[in-house]
């Protein structure tokens, strides 16, 4: 057996293993709150309580439609960028030992990641209201 | 057995644990009906503070609510939508019955309106009061409290144990087996009711009002740039367009149906001055005038044969079945004209034609005269019912129409879940005359909601939030005041006026009474007239405050709402003082005023005016030195001149786009020309213009209010022509004469002379006026209440088309509705 | 063995503490928002249940564990019901890798006062942010009402504008501290806090995690002048309620992590570490209460405008100059 006061299972190392505890404590505790709610408390099920609220109408077809495009581009941005985000802070951490050749290719990287993000600025990428009718505000 | 008994005392102590919870909180939702909606807010406020027992927490969605304060009128066409939403409510849940129209129906007995909402949900606590004050509700809320304290035993139910109580477990209410149907309580069969007795004349015979003299309305002398018009009109239209001999307040036309298009078309646009605004369009039903056929023998006893002559048609005595009345403004020399023109219902030279076309405000005029008359407008886009749901049957301002709900099939629970409000879908359709896509997104935006700021129906039709198309239904409010004005004696309509707009109170009596005081020609003292200005623009400032709260509240703002509100509170303060009421002030009588100013009230209002221009900066800085407001108003919802001008638009949204036009200043009444003061205009037309204008009114406000009170002249509160008046107590303990005229005025009710009169004031929305008709009698024959917001809200889909969700909601909350004055 | 199990039993109270006082401070901070707004607003708040109203949030649980649980018909059943548990687990799980003091010695043995000195601490926390938003979406998505799925996906929308802002902010403040790890990053600011050397990457950072947690003036998925209630338009009970717990234990946890990273975390003078941590979390705390009575609420496409076009060039900037600087004076 290892030795207790080490390594990954030992209850006095703040490591995973403790998170891990933490995890399953927080867990238990929600569990304890999802069960409650679903079980204390009188059930009384009527059509119109079961019917989805929509200031008191019944409402028009279904609430699962199709989001528009800019949405989705947006998102797709996000993800190119948030990648490349994932380069800036690899790199941030290792910022002293690079030193300057590594400042130097990274901030051609900053650059050219500006250059993109001004260039779908430009490109209207980053505008949601699209239909706006007085788009000037 | 000791098991057993350990349980019983686990489940007590549960009991009182869970109690005493839900006890402390009762987050209430967010929906309110009317009047009483205004002092629930207050409620939550400063002064009252709500949250002090753990209520403040307001959900606007049912599923967190565990309160469902039913706050006002309930509406039949808005029954569905409160049940629904009672019933969206997880269990536990209570009611509170809030007012006297939720309770009972309260004054409005009337074919709108449901008599008790405990007819619909089940009811806790009922509040009683129009509105009851907020601490009455807090007070229901301690009753509530403690009903649930003491007679609760949820903890059986909450651990499915079978048996217990929690949660409202009275039972919904039905007329004839559980609840009276007279609104004074049971015991009263038999007696009729007051005032169905003061019915309208061709419908009850022997009016008493007819031996009363009065002198025939009032006659203006015509201008002579009216002259100028009339002759020109001669000239073009010869016949077909006759000048009215007696008119009370304007330049009155009666015109051959097939020449209407022609005669409006040439007002708008050729004659001089120009009459660019639709004014108002309604319609009369004559079919109930005393001297429709005409009657001799009446005609000889009664001493104003004259005036009843001159007054009727070309043919003596004749009226047609209905007459369609049009009201245009000109802009460019102030002045108003009137079209009216005769139709009959059987035969006749066919249907009215639709003006659309001229005036695309007429849309919901002409829905309205149809959905009110069943009068059909030829070429009309989309004639359907506005005010009533789809489903009603028959047009409530016939003459033959009933106006008491407690005269029709009571209002049940059954039919609270048939009548269903039209799928939003079937709306759009309508409206555009084009089927929606399949796949189109409608969102509906209310009636319950929580910018709507009443029970407004906006439907969206969305692509992402950008609203492609907005189509607004209405009538969710509709009280019916104008069928009330021809049941109501002339005084007993005033209280009624007040709640066709809530915040605006005196404002509207104002309105009410100056029309009617033009068409009897009754002289005001000006102490009287002094007063009503101190009273109109105390409510101009109150009501401004709370659009300046409701509009910093629909961007996303809670704090200025609990910053004006005091100040709002300080001037209730003062027309409490004065008047006696809150909200709803009563305090204006035909002839005057209801009192003489109290002592103090010179203090009171100088205390708010030293303090008022320093807090107003204070909370207005917060906002307009506020970035993200500006981003949201800015250039958000905007109108141009024309169109508002076209649409009819009027008050602070129509300053908002560039024209100086107000009442106050243009057409002066009561004095106003005697004071100094501003009208502030902006040119954007946007949400921060209209927020610009409201806020410097109040300042103008403030400084008319200074110069009032520098001034209040000395003298009497109230005419002295008593034929109109409620006589001065002091002076009725005089001579007999005086009490006569008081007993009658205020049993019978006065008579006004035959005749029509348009009178309306600069309320805080815009123009607000009613067109009175009288048939001689102690009642109006009929009573027509032209509103801002019907106009103003007809504009909200050409603001709203293209922005998105948020930005209507601020639009909204700029335009300052308030929908009695829509619906009415 | 032996040891083993005492450190378990030891840690095992660590871990109930930390998250019983979690807990406790976010009910709590409800009661602080609702006295506090209403101060500001010129009124009491809560003063029945209990002296000062201090019993409210216990009268608030109780009542929303024993209200009935809705499930609207057509809602995804699954998603629906798990969604609040997904806003309360990552907001609690956050709190994880924030250090409260220093080690203390217990059976011989260290005890961090930290539940996980993770050597990735600071992507944990965005990884759990960005996994939070999978709560808000699915549960308005799930719930089959429009104005859940309008507050859903702004939800969604107000994450991918704010979350790669709030990484950028932090690059600094690595390079500074050369580490995630949060007790590295506390030990960096020994002698001054962060916030004196980047103040730039504070602001970015106060105001994209004001966003992620979803307030006023970002508060748009719940918008309730707009949409009613938003993704949680659906919830009753204690569903709600942890979508609520969720909103104050993340505010707590925006607390935790801006003194950690911008104020020196648990430290200062005199006091013992914990109250620091505690103080600097209150601070906080207040903070965004009163920014929540103060502000009015961003559009949509205005918040997005803010985070693209301001925010993130703002941080790419901040890194450069952060890098250069670092370079010509480092050592």
């Amino acid at each position: 057996m290892q030795p207790v006061a080490a390594g990954v299972m030992s209850p006095f190392h703040a490591g995973v293993f403790s998170l891990v505890v933490f995890t399953i404590l927080v867990m238990l505790f929600i569990a304890s709150q999802l069960f409650l709610a679903a079980w204390l408390g009188e059930k009384k099920k009527s059509p119109e309580k079961s019917r989805p609220y929509e200031c008191g109408i019944i409402p028009t077809g279904s609430a699962r439609f199709r989001y528009p495009v800019p949405f989705y581009l947006v998102a797709i941005f996000f993800l190119i960028f948030d990648v490349e985000g994932a380069f800036i802070i690899t790199w941030a951490v290792v910022y002293r030992k690079v030193g300057l050749p590594g400042y130097e290719q990274m901030s051609f990287f900053i650059v050219l990641l500006l250059a993109g993000l001004f260039y779908i600025w430009k490109q209207g990428g980053l505008d949601w209201r699209e239909t706006g009718k007085r788009a000037d505000s | 057995m000791e098991r057993d008994r350990q349980a019983s005392r686990f489940l007590s102590i549960a009991d009182r644990v869970i109690n005493w919870s839900r006890k402390y909180s009762l987050w209430p939702m967010f929906f309110g009906l009317s009047c009483c909606f205004v002092e629930e807010a207050a409620t939550f406020t400063s002064r009252y503070d709500m949250a002090r027992f753990g209520a403040e927490v307001m959900r606007p969605s049912p599923r967190q609510a565990d309160l469902l304060i039913v706050s006002g009128t309930v509406f039949k066409k808005i029954a569905p939508v409160v049940l629904r939403l009672y019933e969206q409510m997880p269990e536990p849940k209570w009611v509170i019955s809030m007012g006297s129209c939720a309770n009972s129906g309260g004054m409005f007995d009337v074919y709108s309106v449901v008599q008790g909402v405990d007819q619909i949900i089940p009811v806790d606590v009922y509040v009683p009061g129009c509105p009851p004050r907020p601490e009455a509700l807090l007070e229901g809320l301690v009753i509530l409290q403690e009903k649930i304290m003491s007679t609760e035993k949820p903890s059986r139910k909450v651990f499915h144990l079978g048996g217990g109580t929690q949660g409202t477990d009275r039972p919904v209410l039905e007329i004839g087996a559980t609840k009276s149907r007279d609104p004074r309580g049971p015991g009263y069969e038999g007696i009729p009711i007051r005032g169905t007795s003061i019915l309208p004349g061709g419908l009850h015979w022997g009016n008493r009002s007819d031996l009363m003299w009065t002198p025939p309305a009032r006659r203006i002398e015509l201008s002579e740039a009216d002259l100028a018009l009339a002759a020109e009109m001669r000239e073009r239209f010869g016949d077909k367009a006759r000048l009215e001999p007696h008119s009370s307040d304007m330049l009155t036309f009666e015109v051959d149906r097939g020449s209407v298009k022609d005669v409006l078309r040439f007002l708008k646009n050729e004659s001089k001055p120009k009459y660019k605004r639709l004014d108002d369009l309604t319609a009369i039903d004559e079919s109930a005038r005393r001297n429709r056929i005409w009657n001799k023998g009446l005609a000889e006893a009664s001493s104003d044969a004259g005036a009843v002559e001159s007054f009727s048609r070309r043919q003596p005595g004749r009226y047609p079945d209905f007459t369609v009345v049009y009201q245009l403004l000109s802009f460019d020399t102030a002045g108003r004209v009137r079209i009216k023109s005769g139709l009959e219902a059987e035969g006749g030279a066919g249907l009215p034609a639709s003006v659309t076309d001229i005036w695309p405000s007429a849309n919901w005029y002409e829905r309205e005269v149809f959905d009110m008359f069943g009068i059909r407008f030829e070429g009309h886009p989309n004639l359907r019912r506005i005010l009533m749901p789809e489903w009603w049957e028959g047009h409530p301002l016939r003459k033959d129409y009933p106006g008491r709900a407690t005269e029709m099939a009571p209002y049940t629970l059954e039919d609270a879940r048939k009548r269903q409000p039209m799928d939003a879908m079937e709306v759009a359709a309508l409206d555009h005359k084009v089927p929606p896509g399949e796949r189109e997104f409608f969102l509906n935006i209310g009636p319950h909601h929580v910018s709507t700021h009443g029970l407004l129906r906006c439907i969206a039709a969305l692509d992402g939030e950008t609203i492609k198309s907005l189509d607004l239904e209405i009538g969710y409010h509709h009280r019916a005041t104008e069928k009330l004005g021809e049941r109501q004696s002339w005084h007993q309509y005033i209280p009624y006026t007040d709640r066709n707009d809530y915040l605006a109170g005196s404002s509207l009596e104002f309105s009410y009474v100056t029309a009617v005081e033009t068409l009897a020609d009754i002289h005001i003292p000006e102490r009287a007239q002094a007063v009503r200005v101190l009273l109109a623009e105390l409510y101009r400032l109150s009501n401004h405050l709370v659009w300046m709260a409701t509009f910093a509240h629909d961007v996303g703002a809670m704090t200025p709402n609990f910053y004006t509100f005091a100040e709002r509170e300080m001037i209730l303060d003062i027309i409490e003082l004065i008047t006696g009421g809150r909200l709803h002030a009563e305090f204006l009588r035909i002839g005057g005023l209801a009192a003489d100013l109290p002592e103090g009230w010179k203090e009171a209002v100088d205390n708010l005016t030293a303090i008022f221009p320093r807090r107003l900066l204070e909370y207005e800085k917060l906002l307009r030195e506020n970035p993200i407001f500006l981003a949201r108003t800015k250039g958000i919802g905007r109108i141009s001149l024309e169109e508002a001008m076209d649409w009819g638009v009027s008050g602070p949204n129509l300053r908002a786009c560039g024209l100086a036009w107000d009442l106050r200043k243009k057409l002066p009444y009561s004095g106003y020309e005697n004071y100094d003061f501003e009208v502030p205009t902006e040119t954007a037309g946007d949400c921060y213009a209209r927020y610009l204008v409201r806020v410097e009114e109040m300042r103008q406000s403030i400084r008319i209010i200074e110069q009032v009170v520098r001034n209040m002249p000395s003298g009497r509160h109230v005419t002295e022509d008593y034929r109109y008046a409620i006589p001065e107590r002091r002076e009725m303990l005089k001579d007999i004469e005086t009490l006569i005229h008081h007993f009658v005025n205020v049993t019978r009710g006065m008579k006004i002379p035959v005749g029509e009169a348009y009178g309306a004031t600069e309320v805080p929305r815009g123009e607000h006026g009613y067109y009175v008709v009288s048939d001689g009698l102690g009642s109006a024959y009929r009573m027509r209440v032209r509103g801002p917001g019907f106009a103003n809200i007809q504009t909200l889909p050409i603001m709203a088309t293209g922005e998105s969700i948020a930005d209507l909601i601020s639009i909204i909350g700029s335009m300052d509705v308030i929908l009695p004055d829509i619906d009415r | 063995m032996l040891l083993w199990i005492a450190g378990f039993i030891i840690l095992l109270i660590k871990l109930t503490i930390v998250l019983g006082v979690v807990l406790f401070l976010a009910g709590y901070l409800v009661w602080v928002e609702r006295k506090f707004l209403a101060r500001l607003q010129i009124r009491y708040g809560p003063n029945r249940a209990g002296p000062f109203g201090l019993l409210q949030p216990i009268a608030d649980i109780v009542k929303m564990i024993t209200k009935e649980d809705t499930v609207p018909d057509g809602a995804d059943r699954t998603f629906f019901l798990i969604a609040p548990a997904v806003v309360a687990l990552t907001a609690l799980l956050m709190f994880s890798v924030v250090p409260f003091g220093k080690d203390i010695t217990l059976l011989g043995q260290k005890v961090p006062l930290v539940v996980t000195d993770l050597n990735i601490g600071l992507l944990f926390v965005f990884a759990m942010s960005s996994l939070s938003v999978y709560g808000v979406a699915l549960g308005g998505w799930a719930s089959n009402s429009k104005y859940g799925l309008l507050g859903g996906i702004r939800g969604a929308a107000q994450m991918i504008s704010y979350e790669l802002s709030l990484g950028l902010s932090l690059v600094p403040i690595v390079m500074m501290a050369h580490s995630f790890s949060m007790v590295d990053i506390v030990q960096a600011q020994q002698r001054y806090p962060f916030i004196l050397f980047q103040p730039v990457a504070f602001l970015i950072f106060v105001v994209s995690a004001m966003a992620e947690s979803k307030r006023i003036p970002f508060d748009l998925p719940e918008a309730e002048n707009e949409l009613v209630a938003g993704y949680h338009t659906e919830y009753s009970g204690m569903r709600f309620g942890l979508f609520f717990l969720g909103e104050y234990v993340h505010i707590m946890v925006f607390g935790g992590i801006l003194a950690v990273l911008f104020l020196g975390g648990w430290r200062g003078p005199f006091l013992p570490p914990v109250v620091w941590l505690l103080i600097k979390i209150f601070l906080v705390a207040l903070f965004m209460i009163w920014v929540r009575g103060t502000l009015p609420r961003l559009r949509y496409d205005q918040l997005m405008t803010l985070g693209w076009k301001v925010l993130i060039p703002l941080a790419l900037i901040n890194i450069l100059v952060t890098g250069a600087i670092g370079l010509i004076f480092g050592g």
